[in-house]
């Protein structure tokens, strides 16, 4: 099996795995297995859906990265650099995920998608029905809206579980 | 003047929610498990655009919120509504603050908590409570040993933080579907 398809399996712990908890945590975490379980059937659905309809999964998976970097959460901006390059996107395109928005390399579409991480990740109180329309402009239906709003939103969860588990310390 | 409410709060979304003539059969099922006499909530109807993670975020809430042992319902409570006062999401915090209530939070806190944010005078419990929940929420790649080594100090267990970083997690992405696809309105 392949990395990617380790993280990508519903039987994994991604979080749990990239947090490495040191012994002392581990039962108290096992009892709580199943909020492990949700995430990872989340991440997923997410990334990895069998019909991606409006938002493909290049685009799910550059959403993804995005958060992470404005997060500052290292590792799992690399997970989501691995997925993006075994779906085949170009070097140049996901090093313009983290300098965006002074980047060459992302059609209009996707820099309408890194607008919205920034907006939603940062500042979501600031969100305007404005934001939502931005989007509709570059063509994306309601659905893919709201997909990529569960992405972004997914992803800062993800980011504030690793975070905490990390501070115990298992992390070097 | 305060936004934030215990009172009921409807919620507009700012996108069509999925037409049943065109929905997909997965899409169509959760309008109509979630109809009620003909009735379905706004939120429900838009979260129908993505059934598979509305299903799994939902089945999270539970295992999060209601889990048995660990922290206490109403502190879990009292983490929901920091985090959705921090990242200002009015129709969350109304019902968090509900629940924190039901499940015997402080009403006097709750009003202070709404009033004023989370520079308030707390026990030293509390304190921890809401200082480490300030920061997973605002600044997680802040977050190290030093953090949990203040909750430990007054108390908390190892599984009592890990709720409370589930709890602040989950927030972080409830608030942001609440407050980015629509908007609370508060009914008088």
């Amino acid at each position: 099996m392949s990395q990617e398809q380790l993280y990508l399996s519903p039987e994994h712990d991604l979080l749990g795995a990239l947090a490495d908890l040191p012994e002392a945590q581990q039962r108290p975490y096992a009892e709580r297995s199943q909020v492990a379980r949700l995430a990872q059937a989340s991440y997923v659905a997410l990334l990895a859906p069998s019909d991606p309809g409006g938002l493909s999964l290049i685009e799910r998976a550059l959403l993804a990265l995005r958060v992470a970097v404005r997060n500052r959460a290292t590792a799992l901006a690399e997970v989501y650099r691995a997925r993006l390059r075994s779906l085949g996107a170009p070097t140049a395109q996901i090093d313009a995920v983290a300098q965006f928005p002074d980047a060459a390399g992302l059609a209009p579409r996707e820099r309408a998608l890194l607008e919205h991480v920034d907006l939603l990740t940062t500042n979501p109180r600031a969100a305007t029905p404005a934001a939502i329309e931005a989007l509709t402009r570059h063509g994306f239906d309601a659905t893919a809206i709201v997909v990529a709003t569960q992405l972004i939103a997914f992803v800062n969860f993800q980011v504030r579980i690793l975070a905490g588990l990390q501070g115990f310390g298992g992390h070097s | 003047m305060s936004d934030f409410t215990t009172a009921p709060v409807d919620w507009a979304p700012w996108v069509p929610v999925p037409d049943a003539a065109t929905a997909s059969p997965e899409q169509l099922a959760l309008l109509q498990a979630h109809t009620h006499n003909g009735v379905i909530s706004t939120y429900n109807a838009t979260m129908a655009h993505d059934p598979s993670t509305f299903a799994h975020r939902s089945a999270l809430l539970g295992a999060i919120m209601n889990a048995p042992g660990g922290l206490s319902r109403a502190e879990r409570e009292l983490v929901s509504v920091v985090v959705s006062v921090l990242n200002h999401c009015v129709y969350c915090a109304s019902i968090h603050g509900r629940l924190f209530l039901q499940h015997g939070g402080d009403a006097e806190l709750l009003d202070q908590l709404f009033a004023h944010g989370v520079n308030i005078p707390l026990s030293e419990r509390q304190r921890e409570l809401v200082d480490y929940t300030t920061k997973l929420t605002l600044t997680p790649d802040q977050i190290g040993p030093a953090d949990q080594a203040r909750m430990r100090a007054v108390g908390f267990t190892d599984g009592e933080i890990i709720d409370v970083i589930h709890v602040a997690a989950l927030f972080a992405w409830y608030n942001r579907l609440l407050e980015t696809l629509g908007e609370a309105i508060v009914l008088e």
